[in-house]
């Protein structure tokens, strides 16, 4: 057994190009035991591409991904090692669920499974659709029955992409607390997403993917206090000397005219909107009465939208437009 | 290995294709086969069954379903592909040949199973129709011999199937190709080179379908025509997983 300091996961100079594009460029990272690590970058970052290059499924152009310090396809039953659900994996849809699961986990212990999948595929919320051919089933079962196969070879580590699509919002809350409850006692989720609101409450460290290349790779903590801390959001009719005693009071602080913040708050109306951050929203506001500005709104930004904003500012934003990412 | 035969084994018949693929097999082998071979012999007595040869014929066509077996190999591994399974099969036996090993010999066994199914129903049809012509007497020796051929044949060519889809992954593509192969091109080759006829799949099915009943055509002998099956097949097999299979899967 490795020990539980080694990272379970180390990907090393990993790149991949199809034909001239290149999808994922010289990208290294570790995935910790006992952490969720959130792997994030908008559409088209390359993200699916490196779980495939991890999991042998494509061939890396150059570098490689280990695992406990082996490539995967050279892990004996790599199923009991490493439990992994991708996106746009298939199903026969003429077979059952069980039938799906025998298939795997005949090669992990032999035949004559059926309590541990009917037991594995109840806990995945499959229970009433053991028997039914996986061609009737709706996306979300699908996320399910995928997770299900990840996890019958009992591994020390999974990789899931996009696992929360098609889930709905119970689904959603009972995958975090699964990832949660999971990555213990030396196990490790490696969890890509798109969408932040899926792993922002869930996940550990975070690596941030842009077009094909690394832009972040630190504790959701460390990055949050490298965004700057919380941003309070201001807003009134004139507050061009709210700004200008905040500079003189505050020197550290950042003080943002920012009328087009992705933040939802923002009002049709010709109100002034001010991002400020390293000051707490108390001290805003009792500059503003000592300044006799007229304050509309003072709002201190959910620690998460400052986590989007540092993900759009990271990804330049543009790949992913304010539907794809939402908190 | 023993147990990536059994999850094979669980794959392939946990689905419909194999008992629709054995049905569609026992019908090609009754409607064009059995059944015209014996109503129309009353027609004409040049097929006339009261000729020994013409009944030896009506048997031999017990085996002439023998393209569907290349069919159930071919739709086991590309059905892979086909339906996108390939990813979790890969990921639980990440080594290519390991996989393509075990997938011939469950077909291999599938094929036996389709042999037996089209051999018993087409014995059984001939039975009951026989009494309507004037037959030669039935020769059981000779159906055994031809029954053990068919068998062999058919598992031969399932295994064949599986390492013709191991090279070409496109299920529709693999298809059509291995039924242009049966139907229009090897006969064409054989007709411009006979020599070489008996070297082809097509010359070295015949060898093992005909065995000892062959009659004038220049064959192989049956094991060794059994022994060229399973060496195209592994030359295929070994290709595959070595090209094909190891393609990116997105």
């Amino acid at each position: 057994m490795t020990q539980t300091t080694d990272p379970a996961l180390v990907v090393s100079n990993l790149t991949k190009r199809f034909g001239n594009v290149t999808a994922v460029d010289a990208l290294s990272f570790e995935v910790a035991p006992n952490r969720v690590t959130g792997f994030l970058g908008p559409n088209g970052a390359g993200k699916t591409t490196t779980l495939r290059c991890i999991l042998g499924l494509v061939n890396p152009t150059a570098g490689d991904a280990r695992i406990d310090g082996k490539p995967y396809t050279d892990l004996p039953n790599p199923t009991a090692v490493v439990g992994a659900a991708l996106e746009a994996t298939g199903f026969h849809p003429g077979r059952n669920a069980r039938d799906t699961l025998r298939i795997r986990s005949t090669v992990l212990y032999g035949s004559g499974n059926n309590k541990r999948i009917t037991e594995l595929l109840d806990y995945v919320g499959l229970g009433d659709a053991i028997n039914r051919n996986v061609g009737g089933f709706s996306l979300g079962m699908r996320q399910r029955l995928n997770l299900a196969m990840a996890l019958i070879g009992e591994p020390r580590m999974l990789i899931l992409d996009e696992p929360g699509n098609g889930l709905d919002p119970a689904g959603i809350a009972w995958l975090r607390s699964f990832m949660r409850g999971f990555a213990t006692d030396g196990r490790s989720v490696l969890v890509s997403s798109h969408l932040l609101s899926e792993v922002k409450q869930s996940v550990d460290d975070v690596v941030i993917l842009d077009q094909g290349r690394l832009v972040a790779a630190d504790s959701l903590v460390t990055l949050l206090g490298q965004s700057g801390g919380s941003t309070v959001i201001v807003l009134g009719p004139d507050l061009s000397s709210l700004s200008a005693a905040i500079a003189a009071d505050f020197p550290s602080a950042t003080c943002q005219s920012d009328p087009s913040a992705p933040n939802g708050a923002g009002p049709a109306t010709s109100d002034d909107q001010l991002l400020i951050t390293g000051v707490s929203a108390a001290d805003i506001g009792r500059l503003a009465h000592t300044q006799g500005v007229e304050l509309h709104g003072l709002t201190e930004q959910d620690p998460a939208e400052d986590l989007e904003r540092l993900f759009l500012r990271l990804t330049g934003g543009a790949a992913a437009t304010p539907n794809e990412v939402r908190s | 290995m023993r147990l990536l035969f059994i999850s094979e084994w669980i794959k392939t018949t946990s689905t419909k294709m194999w008992w629709i693929l054995a049905l569609v097999a026992a019908a090609f082998t009754l409607l064009l086969g059995i059944v015209p071979g014996i109503l129309l012999s009353g027609l004409d007595e040049s097929i006339g069954l009261s000729n020994p040869a013409a009944m030896a014929q009506l048997w031999s066509s017990l085996g002439g379903a023998l393209v569907i077996a290349l069919i159930l190999g071919i739709v086991a591994m590309t059905g892979e592909y086909r339906h996108k399974t390939i990813t979790d099969t890969f990921l639980t036996e990440p080594r290519r040949l390991h996989l393509v090993s075990a997938k011939a010999a469950v077909q291999a066994i599938m094929g036996v199973f389709v042999a037996i199914t089209c051999v018993v129903l087409g014995i059984v049809v001939a039975l009951a129709l026989l009494p309507t012509q004037t037959h030669a007497p039935i020769d059981w020796g000779l159906i055994g011999e031809i029954s053990i051929g068919v068998i062999i044949a058919f598992a031969l060519y399932a295994v064949l199937g599986v390492a013709v889809g191991a090279l070409i992954n496109n299920q529709v593509v693999a298809i059509v190709i291995g039924l242009l192969w049966v139907v229009f091109i090897e006969p064409i080759l054989v007709g411009f080179l006979p020599d070489v006829g008996k070297w082809l799949p097509g010359g070295a099915a015949a060898s093992v379908l005909q065995g000892t009943t062959a009659t004038g055509a220049d064959l192989l002998a049956p094991w060794l025509g059994g022994l060229l099956l399973l060496g195209y097949a592994a030359v295929f097999a070994v290709v595959g997983a070595r090209t094909t299979l190891r393609r990116d899967i997105t």
